[in-house]
């Protein structure tokens, strides 16, 4: 299958991003004026730090992302394996509730959300455009180093957002849920592997800057 | 760019159209028309022969150094 072109990977991904852009367009819409009508909304921040919104019946439901770790340790054996005191540890989960009222975690949840979900628009739009140019078999065109540059810059600080977020929730949960056996915790998860990522793509970016002026100087010689 | 290509005056020299030169080097007219309006950025030996041969000219005749030109650079 050819990669780049009409009907390839690029034009595949293209009517992907296109799809998700649409999707995520929706979300953020019905998030901000649910929110700002009072409209009955479920507010989903998950484990990874994905933002989602669920439309209910009645109220305010909340999923925020928690970290907690058991107070007496729990009885884990494997007798197959003559495991006695296995141990779990860093547990990581979802915690699903209904807000009486809408007080300031809905509405610092609730720009969060809107946050996140506009930032996700943006890195997609970047990527949509960039692939648009590589299913018209033109990578080398100027605005794809700079967009690649905005996309690695874009994962490098959403993962540093992200674990913030994922923190903020976590300190939340610990200073407001008590829960019988296990205590909440907030810790700082930052995914180096993530980070990488970014810093690859910072360098793939002047690697197509570098290519733009070559092509360019190869179309401009006669 | 400080080289300048005289390809418009050989041109009205040898009393010869950019379309009559395109045919006579197998060059396309926009590849020519690069050349004439100094966008080039660079020229391959085989086309500064081919446009030498037909305008019976030598290649310094075709290229030129414009020091105003270098130094707006």
């Amino acid at each position: 299958m050819r990669t780049m072109g009409k009907r390839s990977i690029a034009s595949f991904l293209t009517t992907l991003m296109t799809v998700a852009w649409s999707g995520i367009a929706l979300v953020l819409i019905l998030t901000v004026f649910g929110g700002a009508i009072g409209l009955p909304l479920g507010l989903h921040i998950s484990r990874t730090g994905a933002p989602s919104v669920e439309g209910y019946d009645t109220g305010v439901r909340m999923v925020i992302p928690v970290s907690f770790n058991f107070d007496s340790e729990a009885r884990v054996t494997a007798p197959s394996l003559g495991v006695k005191g296995a141990r779990i540890e860093d547990v990581r989960g979802s915690l699903k509730f209904p807000l009486v009222t809408r007080g300031p975690l809905f509405f610092i949840n609730w720009l969060l959300v809107i946050t996140l979900l506009s930032a996700a628009l943006w890195a997609l739009a970047q990527l949509r455009t960039f692939f648009i140019t590589l299913s018209q078999g033109q990578p080398f065109v100027p605005a794809n180093a700079m967009r690649i540059q905005r996309i690695a810059w874009a994962v490098i600080l959403g993962e540093l957002i992200r674990a913030a977020v994922v923190w903020f929730e976590g300190f939340y949960a610990m200073n407001h849920f008590q829960a019988e056996g296990f205590h909440f915790a907030a810790k700082v998860e930052v995914n180096f592997f993530v980070i990488v990522c970014g810093l690859v793509l910072l360098v793939i970016a002047e690697v197509f800057r570098v290519g733009t002026r070559l092509d360019e100087d190869q179309s401009l010689t006669v | 760019m400080a080289i300048r290509v005289r390809l418009d005056h050989l041109l009205l020299d040898r009393r010869l159209s950019l379309t009559d030169l395109a045919d006579r080097v197998d060059m396309t007219l926009a590849n020519l028309s690069v050349l004439k309006t100094n966008k080039a950025r660079a020229i391959r030996f085989s086309t500064l022969e081919a446009l030498c041969r037909e305008l019976q000219c030598q290649p310094g005749e075709l290229l030129e150094w414009s020091p105003e030109d270098a130094e707006g650079e």
